[in-house]
């Protein structure tokens, strides 16, 4: 018998670097598609009274960057480009640009009930998440990664715990598809409920902020429902953010003294390690904005159109980067682990934000 | 060999493997934001970037 085999271009950097360069041309034509779309729809009256205003355009550039995801990966042309697909990077660009708009005193103000509502949901959904996957019978390392991902905030939180616990790769890009699987349907639902309910702007945002589990869908949510929203439901995602650190270190710390059995502890510099920088961004860009360098005005116009792009390209990756096939490797009881835990998560920080951003830190228009 | 010798060879090697791409300075992704996100909102005090150019 006699085979062939189609030998592979060895990929080079310069071939890897335009193909970097191309993903990113191709995500900024996709940001100028759903912009397009937006204002096609925006203000439309919609069956059973939903507002046009949620077609709003996180939910234009998601859906674009899956329709292209699906459309690279059936002509196999997805890998080459995949690098320049960067959603954390366009976030982070656009969360500290946010800050620019935002009084320092909101922030602490805020930033107050986020600490108080971020040590309630991480712990009560970790715990929650870390013995419902016990019950369920997945690995040590896979309860971790998903665990972190459920509690705090999606793919970022998922890296930091897998590189503590030294998850495999498939768990991380299982977890990883899973995040974006759910948070992208709860970018839209979530609004629509809070629309529901009446809810203030405040709390929504706290809610998204608490519940959606990537800070990419939070934002996106928090758009959709309004410019306090967004505001609120970042600063809370931010605070939940910086808790990364501290939980890294825990479980980096149990695995190697509990599960591995070793004496040695690892260095408490992982928690600065693992703390989310671009948060020190955001908070200058935020004093900036309070002490009168960044005025309102032209200025201020100009960084919050630039915002909203960085976030529209962010959006446009997070479809690009979602990746179903891993769902199959891994069978379906994490999945289920996962949905559970989610609603969990999504009734809880409903309670916790109502609570705290309601009544115990009231913060009205910002 | 002496050490200024073996500096340079090593000088070389690295300036190699930079070409070649076998070495890239990486910046931490979180700071690389902070870099650009500041750099646009410099252009925009400056105003070389205008609402008309970026309005989303």
């Amino acid at each position: 018998m006699s085979t062939s085999t189609v030998k592979k271009a060895p990929e080079t950097p310069a071939s890897s670097s335009v193909g970097t360069w191309i993903g990113v041309a191709l995500v900024i034509v996709l940001a100028f598609v759903a912009r397009w779309a937006k204002y096609q729809v925006y203000g439309a009256d919609l069956p059973f009274g939903i507002p046009g205003k949620v077609l709003e355009y996180p939910l234009w550039a998601a859906l674009i960057g899956l329709i292209a995801n699906w459309l690279l990966k059936t002509f196999g042309v997805y890998d080459p480009l995949k690098k320049g697909f960067r959603t954390e990077l366009f976030l982070k660009v656009g969360l500290v640009m946010l800050g620019a708009g935002i009084s320092f005193k909101v922030i602490v103000t805020a930033a107050g009930g986020a600490i108080i509502q971020g040590i309630i949901m991480v712990t009560s959904v970790y715990f929650f998440s870390w013995w419902l996957a016990g019950k369920f019978g997945l690995p040590d390392t896979l309860k971790a990664v998903m665990s972190t991902a459920v509690s705090i905030c999606g793919v970022s939180a998922a890296i930091a715990a897998a590189g503590s616990v030294l998850a495999k790769k498939e768990e991380i890009t299982y977890v990883t598809a899973l995040v974006i699987v759910t948070a992208l349907p709860l970018m839209v639902i979530a609004p629509l409920i809070a629309q529901a309910v009446n809810m203030p702007e405040a709390v929504a945002g706290a809610w998204f902020g608490g519940n959606v589990d990537t800070t990419a869908a939070v934002v996106g949510a928090g758009t959709i429902y309004g410019e306090t929203a967004q505001k609120i439901a970042s600063i809370v995602k931010q605070t939940q953010n910086a808790l990364i650190g501290f939980v890294a270190f825990g479980l980096a710390l149990y695995f190697t003294t509990v599960v591995e059995g070793k004496k040695e502890r690892p260095s408490a510099s992982v928690i600065w390690k693992r703390f989310p920088k671009f948060v020190l961004g955001f908070i200058l860009a935020s004093l900036l904005y309070t002490f009168g360098v960044i005025k309102s005005g032209d200025v201020s116009k100009t960084i919050s159109g630039m915002k909203d792009w960085a976030f529209c390209l962010a959006f446009v990756c997070m479809g690009l980067e979602l990746s179903v096939g891993e769902f199959k490797k891994m069978g379906w009881s994490p999945v289920i682990v996962y949905l559970i835990v989610t609603v969990f998560n999504t009734l809880l920080a409903l309670i916790v934000s109502w609570l705290i951003f309601g009544w115990l830190f009231p913060i009205g228009t910002v | 060999m002496n050490s200024t010798t073996q500096i340079h060879a090593k000088g070389r090697e690295m300036a190699r493997k930079s070409r070649s791409g076998e070495i890239a300075m990486k910046i931490n992704e979180d700071w690389l934001s902070v870099i650009i996100a500041f750099a646009l909102m410099l252009l925009a005090l400056v105003g070389v970037l205008t609402p008309t150019l970026v309005t989303f």
